[in-house]
């Protein structure tokens, strides 16, 4: 696969993550409004919620590592910030997957809304450069000089601010749950956190 | 269908929407020679860099070549003592010290001398092509221009560096004309003399000279119009 290939590939998921997101908190808000076939169908979908989240996290990672480590795009401060945000996910949203911990999810918060914070923060400064009142520096890229502009506006920040996004999304949009939680992790909070 | 079931045909079936993106993306590209990389058409200043520059240490390509007239570099002779790279500005050791004499050429192959003894202070803009950030600073340095904001006695003189043939706006001789950049402009080496002598560390680099070619100040990074203003003022005195 060449690297323009992995331009399009990764930002036509760009693409679907923001529609599922979408399609997602509507399906949420019909439920929340009792139409019973987004209810039946947010249920099936709450259950997944976690292995969603985590396909979405761990193909961030490999999609983060395939530009740095393949396609020699050296990545600037923010994009390690949002790296050491997004690099832990995959690994402990499979665990809370595993073990079905509904409660995973408080543990990916603070580091999702962060990643996602730093995010908006660079998308931004691609656009507004004067904004970063920072130089082009002569050892690293500038974290307002961009590797590529998929259709005009895809760039690898705002794929890592879908990614975190839709990750909260998939995590707290929470639709009514039918299982409980294998062990005690949150087993006694499961049936009274149903309800966002 | 079971719960468990049901979750694995949903997590199946996102996995099946990866593929198929996987495929359209592969078939999508394999009808073109790859030219769709970047859109450069971005916002003020902001454009794309390529895979293996190191920023500001690429001279690849024929840019790069200062040997005779007409290229996007030339040769730059540095006399006198060069100055330290630029650590923390409040505290550059820089600072009243001599900087060395620049001589080299303009674009259209006008000499150019930087650091000689002049009627009044002269600011010396270090602007790389490809930056962000000096694509940021022109607009507003014209700005202040346009409003009569700089001192009647300022110099302002650029020097174009760290040229990449394979990076944005290249080549610097059509950027700097687009850009429109009212004062002379010295063609850095490729090897970066110019920049080096003065000690930049990052672009757009500024040094403040007063009329004896001596250091008042150096900065790394752009501004604002104001900022810029306020920077010049209390350089000055």
């Amino acid at each position: 696969m060449t690297t323009e290939t992995a331009q399009l590939f990764f930002s036509l998921l760009t693409f679907a993550a923001a529609a599922g997101s979408i399609v997602w908190i509507g399906v949420w808000f019909a439920a929340r409004r009792g139409h019973d076939g987004a209810a039946q169908l947010g249920a099936s979908l709450g259950e997944a919620a976690i292995w969603l989240a985590f396909l979405v996290a761990l193909t961030c990672t490999l999609g983060s590592l395939y530009f740095s480590e393949v396609a020699d795009f050296i990545p600037c401060r923010l994009c390690w910030f949002q790296r050491i945000a997004m690099y832990p996910l995959p690994v402990i949203l499979l665990v809370g997957a595993l073990r079905r911990d509904r409660g995973v999810r408080w543990y990916v918060l603070p580091v999702a809304v962060i990643g996602a914070g730093i995010a908006a923060y660079h998308y931004l400064i691609e656009w507004r450069p004067e904004l970063d009142h920072g130089a082009c520096g002569l050892t690293g890229p500038s974290c307002s000089a961009i590797w590529f502009r998929e259709f005009g506006f895809v760039t690898l920040a705002l794929m890592s601010l879908v990614g975190f996004v839709t990750i909260l999304t998939l995590l707290f949009f929470r639709f009514p749950a039918t299982l409980s939680g294998r062990d005690g992790t949150e087993s006694g909070s499961v049936q009274k956190e149903t309800s966002l | 269908m079971s719960q468990r079931n049901r979750t694995l045909a949903i997590v199946g079936g996102a996995v099946l929407v990866v593929l198929l993106i996987l495929g359209i993306a592969l078939v999508a590209s394999s009808g073109d020679d790859g030219d769709d990389t970047a859109s450069t058409e971005a916002g003020a200043g902001a454009g794309t860099v390529e895979p293996g520059d190191e920023a500001g240490g690429s001279e690849s390509g024929d840019g790069a070549d200062d040997s005779g007239s007409g290229g996007e570099t030339r040769s730059v002779t540095v006399t006198g003592e060069p100055l330290p790279p630029l650590g923390s500005p409040d505290d550059d050791p820089a600072v009243g010290t001599q900087a060395p004499v620049l001589d080299g050429e303009e674009f259209d192959g006008t000499p150019i001398t930087i650091g000689a003894p002049t009627d009044g202070p002269t600011m010396v803009v270090f602007l790389a092509h490809w930056c962000p950030h000096c694509n940021a600073e022109i607009p507003e340095l014209i700005e202040l221009d346009e409003a009569g904001s700089l001192p009647e006695d300022l110099d302002v003189v650029g020097v174009s560096t760290a040229v990449a043939a394979d990076r944005d706006n290249y080549p610097p001789s059509e950027w700097i004309v687009e850009k429109g950049w009212p004062w002379p402009i010295m063609v850095d080496s490729a090897d970066f003399a110019a920049l080096d002598a003065y000690g930049g560390t990052g672009f757009p680099f500024t040094v403040m000279l007063d009329e004896n070619g001596v250091v008042l100040a150096r900065k790394s990074g752009s501004g604002s119009a104001e900022e810029i203003a306020d920077w010049i003022e209390i350089t000055l005195g």
